[in-house]
């Protein structure tokens, strides 16, 4: 298993009264609350643990959300060109360029192969379906958003991977009638793609597409479920079965040298669920397009209807939408959040003893996204904690090779 | 006069099934709803029914209107309902737009009138007036909830849509109407920017009405719009917001029979 160090870079110095009184903490919320100076001491601080995995031999993410306290990576490329820079051996991951936000995915295409070529290689292309906060700070229509992912995955694959001289594109969303980037990419005939998705239909269409499969904070039933219809989807559609090295999770990680100190990192990366999710309705539940109309009656409805509760567990058969499943973690505490798979955390054994565990619930996974940094958390918590994991966890996870499952 | 009543069919132009409310005997009139389809128990409808023969189908996307795949803006619903005309075995009808409806009958009136004999637009949106930093829509996407409701009706807790009362039937229907909504007049913002050049050529007697309370679209944005139809006549619904016929359907219903029963 491989392990992938990730900090969102949030921006927690803003005063809890006006958080509250907010309806969002994403979106709306004026940037008059965001000193560019504190900016430039976190920006400077993440990049040094990003270049501190490099020399721990961690892999790096650099994902990407706009306008709010839960992150300042809203110019995803800008960190990939400078990991692709600073960086001397590890793989860099982008998870990823909010694709169905940016109008041109060419530029993405020639982002993107740039990167791949100052890394020499090192690079790997991750995709993310963008969320409602981020559907109104890029001015994006929120329906339709599924068929513009894959129509600009489509497009940026193809950029990346045609080499002979400019091809046009007529699609439903993008036209682009001369593409031809320069550089191509490094790694032919183009970077290996992620993709991040909890639902069982955007699942099966990674799984026909053969792209490693992220599943964020899912916890272990959502996530079984999501790669078991990856799989299936595979074999329906008469495609050669995967290994684990398909399959990825996304979590909550910090070792600490005592099982006090690392549930103290766990409780301070919480402050992603706790404090970061609010979003206004408008975002969320009242979002067109986010869910199935079907799911509207509990969606909709301030309380219960007459005589029958909302059934949650239900609903995750078919979609979990990602209100719901944000509503879900932002009340939750270290042991909730350990009992859900959502944080592994104590010392480098029992955070090793969570992770495989959690592999065992869902069938067994390749890589191992580990958000190492939230919320008030310190730089030198930070460092302790990549340097702790790298020598004591990683090395295990290592050991633990691809195998097909199922 | 007993109300009329109403009844659900279907109305089938090219490929499309569209679901249609029927009501009344009397001068035709194909209604084109607004941000919703148009409520079957609604007290404006059997009242219009008494005098004119209202039809009124859920575009695609809404109701129990399927939309195919590559159906999806404006340009695609007038033509759909410039076809229907066709179809229709009247000679002319008035056409009736309330608020995206509206828009879409002022689209179709400026393309042809030829099968319209007047046109009534209600708080229609479908044109830009403000300068480049002042919307002159109120964004029902991008804003919370409560204001939306608040900006909507002049008096929200009795007419607004309470969907803790609601059936599950009807959480659905809205929910899919609000994503077609989004679908069609998200981008730009429910205008075409082209359609205030061509509403000069709107040729038939036109009767644009707004409530007075009005916050998703002023009537203040109204009465430019009507001065941008050759001779279209104004009117303001007092104590009605976007949905005067919903808030004051009698009221309502007197301004639009005068004028479908008097001359030009």
């Amino acid at each position: 298993m491989e392990t992938w160090w990730q900090c969102e870079i949030p921006y927690p110095f803003v005063p809890k009264d006006v958080l509250d009184a907010a309806d969002s903490v994403r979106a709306s919320l004026p940037n008059s609350w965001c000193d560019p100076r504190i900016a430039a001491d976190l920006y400077e601080e993440v990049l040094d643990e990003f270049l501190l995995c490099d020399d721990e031999g961690l892999n790096v993410l650099a994902i990407e959300h706009h306008a709010g306290i839960n992150s300042l990576m809203g110019a995803n490329p800008m960190f990939v060109g400078i990991l692709a820079r600073q960086t001397r051996k590890v793989r860099i991951l982008t998870l990823g360029t909010l694709v169905s936000l940016r109008p041109d995915p060419v530029r993405i295409a020639e982002e993107y192969a740039t990167a791949d070529v100052m890394s020499r290689g090192r690079l790997e292309i991750g995709f993310v379906k963008s969320g409602g906060t981020e559907m109104a700070s890029n001015h994006t229509n929120p329906v339709g958003n599924l068929e513009r992912y894959w129509e600009a995955i489509d497009l940026i694959r193809k950029a990346l991977a045609t080499h002979d001289g400019p091809f046009s594109w007529e699609g439903k969303y993008f036209t682009h009638r001369h593409v031809n980037i320069w550089p191509r990419p490094w790694q032919q005939p183009h970077p290996r793609l992620w993709s991040a998705t909890g639902d069982p239909y955007t699942a099966a269409e990674v799984g026909r597409r053969g792209m490693v499969h992220v599943l964020v904070l899912r916890g272990p039933d959502g996530t079984k479920r999501a790669y078991e219809a990856h799989r299936r989807a595979r074999a329906e559609a008469g495609l050669p079965k995967v290994t684990t090295d398909n399959f990825a999770y996304a979590a909550f990680v910090y070792a600490g040298e005592t099982d006090a100190e690392g549930r103290a990192g766990g409780e301070k990366l919480l402050w992603f669920l706790n404090t970061s999710l609010k979003s206004a309705p408008q975002h969320s539940t009242f979002l067109p397009g986010t869910i199935p109309p079907e799911l509207a009656p509990q969606a909709f409805r301030s309380g219960p209807p007459p005589g029958a509760a909302p059934d949650m567990t239900n609903a995750e058969k078919g979609v979990v939408p990602a209100s719901q499943n944000a509503r879900r973690l932002m009340s939750l505490g270290v042991d909730e959040a350990m009992a859900q798979g959502i944080l592994f955390c104590g010392t480098p054994d029992n955070v090793y003893r969570q992770i495989m565990e959690f592999y065992d619930k869902v069938g067994g996974f390749g890589h191992l996204a580990m958000i190492g940094r939230s919320g008030f958390m310190s730089h030198a918590e930070s460092v302790k904690g990549i340097k702790l994991f790298s020598r004591e966890v990683a090395p295990r996870l290592r050991e633990v090779k691809p195998i097909v499952p199922g | 006069m007993a109300d009329a009543t109403v009844s659900t069919d279907r109305h089938v132009v090219g490929d499309i099934s569209l679901e249609i409310l029927r009501c009344g005997v009397g001068q035709p009139i194909l209604a084109l709803h607004g941000m919703q389809p148009i409520d079957p128990a609604g007290r404006f409808l059997s009242l219009l029914g008494r005098c004119t023969e209202i039809i009124a189908p859920s575009h695609p996307g809404f109701g129990d209107s399927p939309r195919p795949a590559d159906f999806d803006t404006v340009y695609d619903l007038a033509h759909l309902y410039l076809e229907l005309l066709d179809s229709l075995p009247h000679n002319k009808v008035t056409l009736l737009g309330f608020s995206f409806g509206g828009w879409l009958a002022a689209e179709m009136a400026a393309a042809c009138c030829h099968r319209i004999d007047k046109l009534i637009l209600v708080d229609p949106f479908g044109i830009k007036l403000s300068d480049r930093e002042t919307p002159d829509i109120l964004d029902v996407f991008n804003t919370h909830p409560d204001t939306v409701r608040a900006h909507g009706w002049h008096d929200p807790d009795r007419f607004a849509p309470d969907f803790n009362a609601m059936t599950d039937t009807a959480l659905v229907r809205y929910a899919r109407g609000r994503d077609a909504l989004c679908l069609y007049g998200f981008q730009p913002y429910m205008y075409n920017p082209q359609l205030k050049r061509w509403l000069s050529r709107i040729a038939v007697p036109t009767l644009v009405l707004w409530g007075a309370s009005d916050r998703i679209v002023t009537p203040e944005y109204g009465r430019c719009y009507a001065g941008l139809i050759p001779g279209a006549r104004f009117a303001v619904i007092d104590a009605a917001g976007h949905h005067p016929e919903m808030e004051q359907p009698e009221t309502f219903i007197d301004h639009v029979t005068a004028f479908i029963g008097g001359g030009e």
